[in-house]
């Protein structure tokens, strides 16, 4: 026996007489196998004898165990005649449950048959145990991972919603604070509308006085002079020069009197306070009444005409207020044209409406002058060395305006003014009380 | 014999003015246009002038700055007599250089003491 051969079957020897590790030998040619020898370390792992195991098959450690899933692949190691390594669960003696980590190896003859299977056999119950604990602890610990990142999941979830509500919330104040800056800026500019209103208001008032005021002073200067001159040389006078002088006074004192009388229609109506009594008024009699009028006064022989389709046309009017309105117009026509031109009145009627167009054949009005035409005290470019207050056609405006109808001015210098009244031809009673 | 020359548009006051200078026994030119009061002004050479502020087309304002443009007429004494009677229309006036700002209406004696002032001088 060579010395390597002594040694292999030393190790052999020191395998089957090791406490813990379990050798079995089993006949392979035997019918089912029997273990024909077992060593200590077999007895201590599994609480049998010798003489309790051999002539047995190997499979009674399994107990009721059979449907393991290494079983098979024992069977099929066998049928192959192939080595092969398992962990089975197997029961001791006692009953007790344990682990068993099987080597399986086939042996041979000289002939090269099948002989034997050797079984090395060792019990990792307690690495099984760790595993199992390893596992069990892995498996809690997953569990508890899974659960607090569930619980951080819910947490920032929970969070994600509160920060959605405060972003809500942060967007609600921020609506409200824009709506209520918005609130305020309207109101502010409510207020400095109102201001610049009264303001306007104010400066129109102070203008209107200051202009009524200088209105005043050229005609009273007028009767102050005359006066004056009369009391001063009245004894050198003759007849016509004193007629002269009194003449001056009464023609000035008559100019007051028209502009104190317009002063106090502008005012009355700006207050609102105008006397407003609408009846039916036969509007071509009106017309032709106020032609009429206007020719006998007439120096300067105006070709008067009035148009109207109809014998008669009534329409609810105050009849002052709208007569003085035509008036007006008309002898701004023939103040404001040359000798021998046309000054003309048309009335058309319409269902609900009749216009009155007053046209002459005039010095016209600047253009630049016909945005501020109705304006108190506003005398065109053309028109200064022409006598007038200034206050016609804001008269004119307010009397018409004051019947719910409106006037419109169309004008070409040097060759004519058509005025265009439109005039309801009906005045509700409400009307009449709301505005009075 | 003094001049004094109107420039007025108001016919009355005009009138009245005219009427007055006359019986005064000043020789009198009168006008209601800026225009021909320059003229009047360069022919006449009047001692004083008496001018309306507010008038069409050429205004007192207009007439006195012409005046005081021209050699001849510089120092003609120019009179405001005037509607326009606020403390700040009279400073416009005076700071144009007007020599007296009278304020309508004006009795006759005090017109023409203003007048005979500039007259004497």
């Amino acid at each position: 026996m060579c010395a390597m051969q002594q040694a292999v079957e030393c190790i052999a020897q020191a395998i089957v007489e090791t406490n813990n590790i379990g050798v079995c030998l089993v006949d392979a040619c035997a019918p089912d196998m029997p273990i024909i020898y077992i060593n200590r370390g077999f007895e201590n792992i599994t609480g049998y004898t010798a003489a309790e195991v051999v002539g047995k098959n190997c499979r009674f450690l399994q107990g009721a165990h059979h449907d393991q899933p290494s079983v098979p692949l024992i069977a099929e190691a066998i049928r192959q005649h192939r080595t092969m390594s398992v962990v089975l669960k197997n029961f001791r003696k006692n009953g007790e449950e344990f682990f068993n980590h099987l080597h399986l190896f086939p042996l041979y003859n000289q002939a090269g048959e099948l002989t034997h299977y050797v079984g090395i056999q060792n019990d990792v119950t307690a690495l099984k145990r760790d595993e199992e604990a390893l596992r069990h602890e892995n498996t809690t610990l997953k569990r508890t991972v899974q659960q607090r990142t569930d619980e951080l999941q819910e947490f920032v979830s929970e969070l994600q919603s509160e920060l959605r509500i405060q972003k809500r919330l942060e967007a609600q104040l921020r609506e409200m604070n824009s709506l209520l800056e918005t609130k305020v800026e309207e109101r502010t500019s409510e207020l400095r509308v109102a201001l610049e209103k009264q303001k306007a208001l104010n400066e129109i008032r102070a203008r209107f006085i200051m202009t009524v005021s200088h209105e005043f002073r050229t005609p009273l200067s007028g009767v102050a002079l005359a006066t004056g001159i009369l009391k001063k040389f009245v004894e050198q006078f003759s007849p016509e020069e004193r007629q002269e002088q009194l003449d001056n006074i009464r023609e000035a004192v008559e100019h007051l009197t028209e502009l104190i009388d317009e002063v106090i229609f502008i005012s009355k109506s700006e207050a609102n306070k105008l006397d407003f009594h609408p009846h039916p008024v036969d509007i071509r009699h009106l017309c032709a009444s106020i032609i009429a009028q206007a020719q006998r006064i007439d120096t300067h022989h105006h070709d008067f005409i009035v148009r109207c389709s109809e014998p008669e046309l009534m329409i609810d009017a105050d009849e002052r207020l709208l007569r003085s309105a035509l008036t007006n117009l008309v002898s701004n026509a023939v103040k404001y044209s040359p000798p021998h031109t046309a000054v003309e009145v048309e009335i058309l009627p319409n269902d609900t409406s009749v216009v009155i167009a007053v046209k002459d054949q005039g010095i016209g009005i600047p253009a630049e002058d016909l945005t501020n035409l109705f304006e108190p005290f506003h005398r065109a470019a053309n028109a200064q060395t022409i006598q007038g207050t200034g206050l016609g056609l804001s008269i004119v405006k307010n009397a018409i305006q004051r019947h719910g109808g409106t006037i419109d001015v169309r004008s070409v210098l040097n060759t004519g003014t058509v005025f265009t009244i439109t005039m309801p031809r009906k005045q509700d009673n409400e009307a009449e009380r709301s505005y009075a | 014999m003094a001049k004094v020359l109107i420039v007025e548009d108001d016919k009355i006051v005009r009138s009245g003015l005219k009427v007055l200078m006359v019986n005064e026994g000043f020789e009198t030119y009168f006008t209601d246009d800026g225009n021909e009061a320059l003229r009047l002004a360069q022919q006449h050479k009047p001692d004083v002038i008496l001018c309306d502020i507010a008038m069409p087309i050429m205004d007192g304002y207009e007439v006195l700055k012409n005046l005081r443009a021209r050699p001849e007429t510089a120092s003609i004494p120019v009179l405001f007599l005037t509607a326009k009677i606020t403390k700040e229309e009279e400073r416009i006036g005076l700071d144009m250089g007007v020599n007296a700002y009278l304020k309508k209406p004006m009795w006759p004696e005090e017109i023409l003491e203003q007048v005979k002032k500039f007259i004497k001088k």
